[in-house]
């Protein structure tokens, strides 16, 4: 099994490559690693990303089939399901990176700033996605935005992210273990719509 | 916004050309189709697929950055935040058709079948999960399982994509709603590991 380390330098020189506009070669997704698959999945890093179409994890880490194992939900929300699904990938699998995937001008986080200026009427479901999102920029805007602008739609994008990575780290005793172990690392990452690059934040 | 029916045709014909080992017609990942689509996102349809790394939808469908609004969780339970997202999408983007998308050799369903009967001592963050998944696959067992066969397996995987497009149905008024009045369509699909073809389960 690969290292997190090693894991990581993937990500980042298959991105490079995606921003540059180059595309993994074809072996990577054509029926051949298909075949390799059909019995067992190896995933080198477990995504935790938004369900953004604009940020397609296997896309802008320049990864093919049965490389990364990935959840996808509003705003990267942390939740049980969620925690339960890495918890799957990295006892299961073994898999020993997990990476949660912001991206600049997301969506959920302007919508739970918007929120946090003044409460939003919204239906059951969605308000529970939101206000999930809110409690987790709230850990670091601790004061209410006086306007929701495009700087502080960044800050707020950022402090999700690194609201996520501390929510995982302490999300279950199992994952708990898994970091002291050293067989988990998790990390957080921003995207960027206009250069396709990601930044990985400083832990 | 295009109809439900042709996206449904652009996903079978995209499946079509990823199972034959054909790229996609056009790029639709570079940094030209990056910035198209940089201010705002229109997604063609909305997947709720599987975590697993075999399984990543914009591959298997054949599309691009942009296409596909996808939330993807270990045998794609439906929760509440998973609802509010779609609900989002289909509210906010315009969106009209769901796509659930299982999978042969599911290793969430696996699971859940080998431990039937006998019951795990789960981690928290797995219970519910399991549980949800117990639910939508007794629907084909008369009591535990003696062995999971491939039979077994595939009977499974199908009553549990079966389950979560009725959780969808149903799952909420505003979902309710939007299905009753056709601005949605929630269908339910099955990709197999061996061929890389998508069957969709109502056809």
């Amino acid at each position: 099994m690969i290292s997190a380390v090693e894991a990581l330098a993937r990500l980042r020189e298959g991105n490079l490559m995606f921003a540059a506009g180059r595309q993994p070669s074809e072996d990577r997704v054509g029926p051949a690693r298909r075949k390799e698959l059909v019995a067992k999945q190896e995933p080198i890093a477990i995504i935790l990303g938004c369900s953004d179409s604009r940020i397609t994890p296997e896309f802008v880490f320049g990864q093919g089939v049965g490389d990364l194992f990935v959840i996808r939900v509003g705003g990267h929300a942390v939740l049980q399901a969620q925690v339960g699904s890495i918890e799957f990938a990295a006892a299961l699998l073994r898999t020993p990176l997990v990476v949660v995937l912001g991206h600049s001008g997301c969506g959920v986080v302007e919508a739970a700033l918007k929120n946090m200026l003044s409460p939003l009427k919204l239906p059951e479901n969605l308000r529970a996605m939101v206000e999930r999102v809110t409690r987790s920029i709230q850990e670091i805007l601790t004061e209410p935005p006086e306007a929701v602008t495009e700087e502080l739609i960044d800050r707020g994008v950022r402090a999700n992210v690194r609201s996520c990575v501390e929510q995982l780290r302490h999300g279950s005793p199992e994952l708990e273990e898994m970091i002291q172990n050293g067989r988990l690392r998790i990390v957080g990452a921003e995207y960027s719509l206009k250069t396709g690059l990601v930044d990985f934040l400083p832990d | 916004m295009i109809a439900a029916a042709e996206a449904l045709a652009r996903l079978r014909e995209g499946n079509a050309r990823f199972a034959s080992g054909r790229p996609p017609l056009e790029d639709r990942v570079g940094p030209a189709r990056r910035e198209a689509i940089l201010s705002r996102q229109e997604p063609i349809a909305i997947v709720l697929g599987c975590s697993d790394s075999r399984v990543p939808p914009e591959l298997i469908f054949g599309q691009g950055l942009g296409d596909l609004f996808v939330l993807r969780g270990a045998g794609h339970v439906v929760t509440p935040v998973r609802m509010g997202t779609i609900e989002a999408a289909v509210e906010e983007l315009g969106t009209g058709l769901v796509v659930v998308l299982g999978h042969s050799g599911c290793g969430a369903v696996n699971a859940v079948l080998e431990n039937m009967g006998s019951p795990l001592r789960l981690p928290e963050s797995l219970r519910s999960g399991v549980e949800q998944l117990t639910r939508s696959v007794e629907e084909v067992l008369d009591g535990p399982p003696a062995a999971v066969t491939e039979d077994l397996l595939d009977a499974a995987v199908r009553a549990n994509i079966r389950a979560s497009v009725e959780q969808l149905r149903h799952g909420s008024p505003e979902l309710e709603q939007m299905v009753r009045t056709g601005r949605l369509l929630i269908t339910g699909a099955e990709y197999s590991l061996k061929t890389g073809l998508v069957h969709f389960l109502e056809e």
